[in-house]
């Protein structure tokens, strides 16, 4: 077992506590109702928190306690039309003969949370193969769904997304992704038929729904903060780890310790543990740790990622490195020349009279605007 | 609400388009037409699991005596009232004999 390390933030290590299942003296937090409330909000804990004063809420204002129950409440009522909607969408895509899994916070919701509402995210995540991406998107096209203006890319970004507002006016984002991420380093860290076949079944979602197995649910929920966040900490991507874990049998944890330092993600993933045990107190097994350890002491390229204070340009850089040439200079390509599609959108021209003839100064100005942006620190 | 609107022997049943969540203690339901959310906690829980075929207020009434410990007349009492309340709110139909 890990030791767990203090945390100097009053308001989180109350969260925390709540998450453990400890009680949290609402005057020991030293906030206000609105903060609390906010915190719970931004956080996508508002669910996790009702239930944790469901529990126990002794003590703690009866207006606090209200309002988490209301907002949680909500997210019941917005689930349930999310549920519908995603069901819906999978059914589209097997129509159309078009493979696709479930990964990220819609499949968690749905495999390892007692409620789907109690993991709220924006937008539902799909994974296709990459000669089925087009079809997957004449298929969504035709249930309803519409292009949002993305800055896509065969390296560059790997994913599109669509969406479509129901008729109770909720807004459905769909992130198609072929590959599993924007970064190249880590792009290419599972193909799709290695996840298909480790995939389970989720009836929640209907009889087309296969979302991602428990160890590679696991491997992504370590490596997705560093990998897209700059290693960000939300305690809902905490969360994420400790469940998935609470699952793992024996043989399961020492596939995942085969599968991350195969992959070369061990000091990720060992990183990804430690938190989850400083925040949740989750336990993971000490031989695990021990093999993740000696790995990481390798100097994996993706430890780059851990470090604080990584910008844009080091992302870039790390794509860059671990590129062959020839992908190196359509990387180069798609961040300097995004689609015109994607330009005239974005400078609000599009259907605009001469509007192509105005994209030479339009790339012009995104150039010299981004390189400001990167030179003053910004990005 | 306090004017009786069900008719004598009425068969009440859970309206169509509307999505139920069991969520902690409560049981959400979501009214697929307009988008509003309600809860019902305990008893209207049970209640709103009887009502998912139609039945006659001493229908349900019967089964809600012979589950919690309730005198019968202030059980039917109640439950017109509510079921009045899901009629009202779209939740609930009167259906047809």
């Amino acid at each position: 077992m890990m030791p767990r390390e203090p945390n100097g933030d009053g308001l989180a290590n109350g969260l925390a506590a709540l998450l453990r299942g400890e009680r949290a003296a609402w005057p020991g937090l030293e906030t206000s109702g609105d903060a609390f409330v906010g915190a719970c909000a931004g956080q996508d804990l508002t669910g996790l928190i009702h239930r944790a004063l469901a529990a126990d809420g002794l003590g703690w204002p009866g207006d606090v306690i209200g309002r988490i129950a209301d907002q949680a409440r909500a997210q019941v009522g917005v689930e349930m039309a999310r549920t519908r909607e995603t069901i819906r969408a999978l059914e589209a895509l097997a129509a159309a003969g078009v493979p696709a899994l479930v990964f990220k916070g819609t499949a968690l919701a749905h495999t390892v949370y007692p409620h789907p509402s109690l993991r709220p995210r924006n937008d539902t995540d799909l994974l296709v193969r990459p000669a089925d991406r087009d079809s997957a998107r004449t298929a969504l096209e035709g249930a309803g769904y519409t292009a949002v203006n993305y800055c896509d890319g065969e390296v560059l970004f790997r994913q599109y997304e669509l969406q479509r507002e129901d008729t109770l006016g909720v807004v459905h984002a769909l992130d198609v992704h072929w590959g599993l991420s924007t970064q190249a380093l880590f792009a290419d860290l599972f193909d799709f038929d290695e996840l298909e076949a480790g995939s389970v079944p989720v009836p929640a979602l209907g009889d087309h729904a296969r979302a991602l197995g428990l160890v590679h649910a696991l491997l992504w929920a370590c490596v997705h903060p560093a990998m897209h966040h700059r290693n960000q900490e939300r305690l809902i991507w905490v969360y994420d780890v400790h469940l998935l874990t609470a699952r793992l049998s024996r043989s399961d944890w020492q596939r995942f310790a085969d599968s991350a330092i195969a992959k070369s993600v061990a000091a990720i993933c060992r990183h990804a543990f430690q938190r989850a045990v400083d925040r949740l107190g989750t336990p993971v097994p000490g031989d695990v740790l021990l093999r993740l350890d000696a790995a990481a002491a390798r100097r994996e390229p993706s430890a780059g990622y851990l470090e604080t204070g990584r910008r844009w340009g080091d992302e870039l850089k790390s794509s860059l490195r671990a590129l062959r040439w020839r992908d190196r200079l359509r990387l180069v390509r798609e961040v300097a020349f995004p689609a015109p599609r994607y330009m005239l959108a974005a400078y609000g021209v599009t259907g605009v009279r001469f509007g192509t003839a105005l994209l030479p100064a339009l790339y012009a100005h995104r150039g010299f605007r981004g390189l400001w942006k990167v030179l003053t620190g910004r990005k | 609400m306090s004017s009786k609107t069900l008719p004598a022997g009425a068969r009440i049943r859970a309206a169509d388009d509307i999505m139920a969540s069991a969520f902690e203690a409560e049981l959400v339901l979501l009214n697929l037409r307009d988008g509003v959310y309600y809860g019902l906690e305990g008893v209207a829980s049970r209640i709103w699991s009887l009502i998912q075929r139609p039945a006659t207020v001493a229908d349900i009434r019967d089964a809600i005596v012979a589950e919690y410990d309730v005198d019968p007349k202030r059980c039917e009492a109640d439950l017109e009232l509510l079921l009045e309340e899901l009629v009202e709110r779209g939740l609930a139909v009167v259906h047809a004999r």
